[in-house]
This record gives C-alpha cells, structure tokens and sequence, in this order.
C-alpha cells in the first residue's frame, strides 16, 4: 500500500483523513467524496466539482481532533461562504496549508468503527454509536479479527442503541449487509497492515440506506507517539 | 501423541504414589491421604512415599518413588518446595506419566528461589514428557475415576455428572464443588490449574472436548497465558459443547499509549466479552450465575428461538423473571389467538391472562396443567419460565405441578426453569424429580432468568 509506505518512510506517526480514506476504500469502505487542495485555483475547481452545500476540513497528518482546533466547516452553500472559510482555516493551520473539499453528507445518523491492537488479542474492531455521543453513551461492541459475517452481525446488534439502524421516525432501515462488510474489512485492514496501531471511522453517516465513512483516522505504530500524544489530543 | 492421551493418565491413573504421604494430621500429605482413601472411593492402587514411616494410613510405605516395584501413573506431591525438582527428576527416571504437585512456594512467591524452583520443573518434566498440574493447586478430582487427588477430602462426595470445572484459584473450585453437591448436580471433573507449567486453559479444553461424558465445560479464569489460543479452541468446542466462564482479576495491560477515540474506550473487560460472546462462551457476572448457567447446560437443551412464556401464581416474582428475560434480550412472545382463547377459558378475568401468565386463581390442578399445557403447545413459545411457591393455596399442588411440567416438557420438548420461592428446606423431593427430568430449579426469579437467556443464547450456535 503507497500511502502507508510513503507515510512510514516521512515518518508520520498518524495518517491524514485523506490518506486514511484512500486506505479504507482500498478495503472497499464507502467513504465521502473529497478533493485535497493546496492553492487557491485548485480549491476553486474543486467547488464547482463538488457542488453545494459542501464542508471544508484542514487536513494533514498532524492534526488528529480537528473540532477542538476549529479546523472543520460544515454546511457552505456558495462560493463566498467556501473562500471565507477556506480563508480562515488556512490562517489557523501550523505547517503544510492543505485543505480537504468534502461532499456534505446528510444523515441524522452516526456511528462509529473503530480498530485497535489489544496486547492480547490482537487487532480488534469495535462497533458503536457515533458522533459526539461515543464516549458520552459509550454504547460499543468489540470483536476479535479476522470476523466472519456472523461475528459482525451479532455485534452490530448487541448495542444497546440497534434499533436506530431500523426503519424508524421516517427513516430507512438501515443495509446491514454493508454495514457488516465495512466491519468485517476494517478487521482485515489490522491483520494486513502491522503498521496500522488504530482506527477511528467517525462518523460513519447513514446517508438514505447506506453508510459512509465521513471521517477517519489512522494511528500507526511509532516510536515518537509519546512525543507527539500531547500535542495531538490538545 | 495428543493432549488427550498425555493427560488420559492424570484422570484415569491405574496407580498413584502420595509423594509426602504423611500420618501426621495438618500435614498436606495427611490431607491428601485421607481424601485418596479415606473417604475416597478410589480403586487403582495407591504407594505412599515417605522417607521415614514403614506404613501411612495402614499401607507399605516407600522411601522414594524408585523404590515402588510398579509403574506409576500418576503423583501427587506434596513435599516442600526445594524437594520438589528432585521429585520430579526421579519421575521422569521411574516412566511417571503426570504429576499434580500440591506444594506451593514457586512462581507466586516474591522471592527469587521459588522462580527458578518452577523453572526447575519445567525444564525437568519436559525433558521427560511428563505434564504437571500445579505447583500451588488444592488439586484434582474426577468424579468419573473416583479420583480425588486433591487436599479437601470433603470433595470425594461429589456425585458423578457431565460438568467439567477448570479453575485459576482452588478457591473457587471449592465454592463451585460446594454448591453443585447441596444441588445433587454433578460433575465430571474439578480442578485448579495453580501456577501453569506445562498444562495450560487451552490444553485442557482440547482433552475435555475428546472426553465424551464431559458435555458442559465452567471456567473460571483470572489471566490468560494464550488469549488467542484460548479464544479459537473455545470458539471450535463451543460448536459442540457449551461452554461458561467468569473472569476475575481487575483489569491489566491496557495501560499502552493510545490516541484514537477506539483505543479510548477499549478496556480490557469490553473485549473480553466481546471475545467471549464471539467464542460462543457464555459470559457469567457472579460466581453463583456461572453455576447456574453450567447446571441449565448440563440438564436442558437449547430453545429454537428467543420466544419465552412466564407462568407465576404470584404476580411480583412473574414480573421480575419477565423484566430480566426482556434486559437480556429474551423475547416475552405474544401467544396464538388459539391460546389466548383457551386461556381466557381457563382463568377467570381477574388477572392477566396473557404473557406473562398470572395465575393466583388456577387453584387446581387441572386447570394449572391444562394451563401450562397450553402455553408450552403454543408455537410462539419455544421455552418458559415458570415460579413456584411456598404458599397455603399452592403447597399441596406442588408435586402435581412438577409432574406436569415434567410432562409437558417432554411432550413438546421446549425447555423449562423454575424458580422455586420457598424455604430452601422445602419441597425436596419435587426440586430432585424436577431436576432428574432436566427441569433446573432456581431460588429466584432473577436466576432462573439469566439461565434461561443463557441457553437461548447458545441455542443461536446450536441452530445455526
């Protein structure tokens, strides 16, 4: 895989939501539609590419919590409200200026995947409620990888919170065949990539029927994570 | 040669030497002895060794192992610590197959000493092919050989059964013993792994899957030496045999750097029962519920579905067994309009006639069988629970109603708990007829419950 390899050979100790994103649809993870920009005409092309309303993130593999640093702006309906923020955010990132131009995904619903190497189990992937609930709610399940269809359906079901994937309040129910596939590939990711320390997929948005990786995160195995902790969850 | 065959002569000894063997009460080699033969009903030969007394316990005795003119299965030792690798030496010298080495004072201990002491051993048993039980076990017992090779002589009393206990601590395999024999359930084998030389969780789960009379396997775990191991050689026997565990010990190794929200939130207790649930292991909260579940495992068979009926001439104790089956993901089902209309024949309007049933008004026993009768033919149902109670109205019918759940189980074969509110004295000799025909009794709602959960729960394995 070139990103990961690109990304271990700079040195990086996480991967960017964009490279993060190439690795997860490598795995067949429907992700959001992006553009990564570094100057202005690109930006502009890619609005007209990617149409209204669209969201605006300051990518790069330094930057783990991007709400905290005021690095995301949802919600843009015309050019004007895009350059202002784009504006703003290039203004607020230390280092490398480059900017992801997203799709908006709309979708009430939010859940989480996730995957991290227990020291005794090994990679293990987690399911959940997402969004700004997960840690509040802390409704998750955890299986080992490699997980088969089975495995990912009885976790998908063992939260407390399941029924939302059901048809309710006006919305569709849920397709829980791609939902469980995304589960069970985030497991091969760990058992592929040695490399890769953790995941985050959050949220993963329900949009209509399907679900779709709006943000992610990858951790890889460094030797400068200490170093670099503070610095990331600040 | 496999696990099975390695550890064959450690539960089916044709002879055992009591190294330490003593005639000094307080002593382990007392104990032992006593638990052998005293009250055990052991009938392969038995060589005590001892370095002074010409007779323990009324037999020869021998100064040391090389000095007994048989071959030896199995030892059991009970010598202090530094002797124990000499002991040992000499085994594999003499062609023992497997020792249980009670002494304690190895890898548990501060010191140094009693570290290299265990890896002393290691190194001894497995240069001669010998596998090791302990050191720092109470022991081990097999119902089935009419072995009690263990330090509590108490235990020979364990009645013969088709639950295998294997346990971390002694302690637990006290607790657990204790509460199948006040049961009249019982086992197939008990015993404490202690400090894990060469037989590990995993080895003994691959013997206890080739053993046939073995049908239901109790863990109870604290660390784990190969989780990965332990997780797929469970997952595989599961298929199979069901299997419950309770995991102590407070939570250790999850203290790692970690940066994703994942990471976060992943305590060791979460993907412990994630892995758990994954192996198709019943996941037990309390010691108490990793009997419960073991004894509704050995005695009934696994439901088709989720869809459970609650049957309670009391209405408080009904509702609690019902809140309990819904938090664990029990299906409260919705019966036929057929049953509906034959139950709206047999009770009187007072009550809730529907599920869960109330019934204070069945005060016969016609119409209590013809109740149950009906509830278990319904199609929506595939198990019950049902309460019993010490009560004026309802004394005098408990053996009619036991036989006709007996009856009704067996005619539908969906299977059936009771939970039994009474005196723990009472009614005797319903609870044993009830358990003799694969009917579990519970003291409480809440218990019966959780078991009943439990099997359904496993019946999601066995049906799939």
């Amino acid at each position: 895989m070139n990103v990961l390899k690109k990304a271990i050979i700079n040195g990086q100790s996480s991967l960017s939501e964009y490279e993060s994103k190439q690795i997860l649809s490598a795995y067949q993870i429907p992700v959001v539609k992006e553009i990564l920009v570094d100057n202005n005409k690109d930006f502009i092309n890619a609005l007209k590419e990617t149409g209204y309303p669209l969201v605006l993130k300051g990518c790069s593999p330094r930057i783990t919590h991007k709400t905290e640093k005021n690095l995301i702006k949802l919600d843009l309906r015309n050019e004007d409200e895009a350059t202002r923020a784009y504006n703003e955010i290039i203004a607020s990132i230390d280092g490398k200026k480059t900017v992801l131009v997203q799709e908006m995904v709309k979708g009430t619903r939010e859940l989480v995947v996730g995957l991290t190497r227990d020291p005794q189990f090994g990679p293990t992937v987690m399911f959940g409620l997402g969004g700004i609930f997960t840690e509040i709610l802390k409704d998750i399940s955890f299986r080992l990888a490699p997980l088969e269809k089975n495995d990912a359906l009885d976790m998908i079901r063992e939260i407390k919170g399941h029924k939302i994937l059901e048809a309710v309040r006006g919305m569709e129910k849920v397709d829980i065949d791609i939902l469980a596939d995304i589960l069970i590939n985030v497991g091969k990711i760990g058992l592929e990539n040695e490399k890769i320390n953790e995941i985050d997929i959050n949220p993963l948005i329900i949009s209509g029927n399907k679900p779709i990786a709006v943000d992610a995160l990858m951790i890889l195995e460094s030797n400068n994570t200490v170093r670099d902790n503070t610095q990331l969850k600040a | 040669m496999g696990i099975y065959e390695d550890l064959y002569p450690i539960f089916y000894p044709e002879s055992v030497a009591v190294v330490g063997a003593s005639n000094q009460f307080r002593k382990s080699g007392f104990f032992c002895m006593e638990s052998i033969i005293s009250r055990g009903k052991y009938r392969g030969k038995i060589y005590p060794i001892n370095h002074s007394a010409s007779e323990v316990f009324g037999l020869k005795s021998y100064p040391t192992i090389s000095d007994v003119p048989d071959k030896i299965d199995l030892a059991l030792i009970t010598v202090p610590a530094q002797a124990v690798p000499g002991v040992i030496e000499e085994c594999g010298k003499c062609n023992v197959k497997g020792a249980v080495i009670i002494t304690a004072g190895f890898k548990e201990v501060e010191s140094e000493t009693g570290k290299q002491l265990q890896n002393d051993i290691i190194k001894k048993a497995n240069h001669y092919g010998i596998k090791i039980i302990g050191p720092n076990t109470f022991g081990v017992i097999n119902p089935l050989a009419d072995l009690n090779a263990s330090f509590t002589s108490m235990l020979s009393d364990i009645k013969q059964g088709d639950i295998a206990f294997i346990s971390q601590s002694g302690g637990m395999c006290h607790f657990f013993s204790y509460i199948t024999m006040d049961d009249k359930i019982g086992l197939s084998k008990v015993m404490g792994l202690g400090n894990r030389c060469n037989v590990e969780f995993v080895d003994l789960l691959k013997f206890l899957e080739k053993e046939d009379a073995t049908k239901v396997i109790a863990l109870y775990l604290e660390g784990i030496d190969n989780p990965r191991g332990l997780y797929e050689t469970a997952r595989e026997i599961a298929k199979n045999k069901p299997v419950v565990a309770y995991k102590g010990g407070a939570a250790k190794g999850m203290e790692h750097l970690t940066r994703s929200h994942t990471g976060t939130l992943a305590g060791s207790f979460e993907i412990y029962s994630g892995m758990f649930r994954q192996a198709g292991i019943a996941l037990a909260e309390s010691s108490t519920e990793l009997f419960d579940i073991a004894k509704i495992f050995s005695l009934a068979r696994p439901p088709k579905s989720k869809n459970i009926a609650v049957c309670s001439p009391i209405a408080g104790p009904g509702i609690v067994m019902a809140d309990t089956l819904i938090k664990n993901r029990m299906n409260i089902t919705k019966f036929t309009d057929q049953t509906n209309a034959r139950l709206t024949k047999l009770l009187p309007p007072y009550t809730f006639r529907y599920n869960p049933v109330d019934m204070p008004f069945a005060q016969d026993i016609e119409t209590i069988s013809a109740v149950i009768d009906c509830v278990l033919a319904d199609k929506n149902v595939d198990s019950l629970g049902f309460i019993m109670c010490q009560q004026e109205m309802f004394t005098p019918l408990c053996s009619g109603i036991a036989h006709a759940l007996v009856g009704a189980k067996n005619k539908y074969k969906k299977p059936v708990a009771v939970a039994m509110i009474a005196q723990a004295y009472k009614f005797h000799s319903e609870r044993s007829y009830l358990q003799n025909n694969s009917i579990p009794v519970y003291p409480t709602s809440e218990r019966a419950a959780r078991a009943l959960a439990a099997l359904a729960e496993y019946g999601k394995i066995v049906h799939r």
